[in-house]
């Protein structure tokens, strides 16, 4: 998660007393990330471009008055899903699959072995918690720690929605 | 058998997949539009401060040049003017004591002091004052 020797909470403290060279270091630490993940879950790259460049609007005024009581790329990702949420016109994450359904998905750019399309097509079919879990904890291989705060869940329940997650595809592969 | 040649390769399939999209980067518009946007969103809480500050400083300011000005006093005519109109349609209870200087009716006057103008002139001018009183 570290690119740098700051950590982002300290660039949010700098960022709170007015440095805001401190924002943009937050932003290019996580621009990608959130973009990736934006990517999935709207299935369009203009429309996770916008999502990110909101998310990062939105960090302007909200990390001003940001408690501390969580890691803020947990803030970040939570104001993500929400932004794709409003996105999607909808509270349900499940639009997220139905859009996704429709749409090469977030490899879309990329040249895709036949096996790797098939994976895509299966992760796109697990449940959402699952399918969240995957995409922090293996296709951004975030700590585990991290992926729970990010969820909101104990880290717990990101191992064992991770192990679920791993069954099904195997199942779902076979 | 099946399941042993199955198994490591969803594994690996999904480390090929997560290579792949860990490949993927952000546009470069969105941090050059992040960046000039936090050039020019205004500290709203600095700002709200310093108005406010500015204004009670202001205020005060006013307030002391108001009370210190020698025009202040200019105000006073307006006043008087207003209550020498009671005082004359109630000489008895208010009465000007010197231009600029007003007797309360509440406080009870010296009744002692004798008027300027002599009985009879008062005599001959209350009727005229009535007069005055009701044409307004």
């Amino acid at each position: 998660m570290k690119q740098d020797d700051v950590d982002d909470q300290s660039l949010v403290k700098s960022y709170r007393r007015g440095d805001l060279a401190s924002f943009d270091r937050l932003v290019v630490r996580h621009q990608d990330r959130l973009f990736r993940l934006a990517r999935a879950w709207l299935s369009d790259e203009t429309l996770a471009s916008d999502a990110t460049q909101e998310v990062f609007m939105r960090a302007m005024t909200g990390l001003r008055k940001f408690q501390f009581r969580a890691q803020p790329f947990s803030w970040l990702y939570q104001t993500l899903r929400n932004v794709c949420h409003e996105m999607n016109r909808g509270d349900s994450p499940q639009l997220y699959t139905e859009r996704a359904d429709s749409h090469p998905g977030p490899y879309e750019s990329t040249a895709l072995s036949h096996d790797t399309a098939r994976m895509q097509a299966l992760i796109q079919d697990l449940p959402e918690r699952q399918r969240e879990v995957l995409l922090l904890r293996v296709f951004e291989d975030l700590d585990v720690t991290t992926t729970a705060n990010a969820m909101g869940c104990r880290p717990g329940t990101v191992k064992a929605l991770l192990s679920q997650a791993r069954q099904n595809l195997k199942a779902l592969w076979s | 058998m099946t399941i042993d040649r199955e198994t490591p390769s969803v594994d690996t399939i999904l480390r090929e997949s997560a290579t792949t999209w860990r490949e993927t980067k952000a546009p470069v518009g969105i941090r050059k539009n992040i960046e000039r946007a936090n050039r020019s969103v205004p500290d709203t809480q600095g700002r709200l401060w310093w108005a406010l500050s500015a204004g009670l400083a202001a205020t005060m300011l006013v307030t002391f040049a108001v009370m210190t000005s020698p025009e202040s006093k200019h105000d006073r005519p307006i006043r008087l003017k207003m209550v020498s109109t009671q005082s004359l349609r109630a000489p008895s209870t208010a009465r000007l004591r010197s231009p600029g200087t007003l007797v309360s009716p509440s406080i009870p006057s010296a009744p002692a002091r004798p008027r300027r103008l002599p009985d009879d002139d008062q005599d001959s001018k209350r009727p005229a004052l009535l007069e005055s009183d009701d044409v307004a």
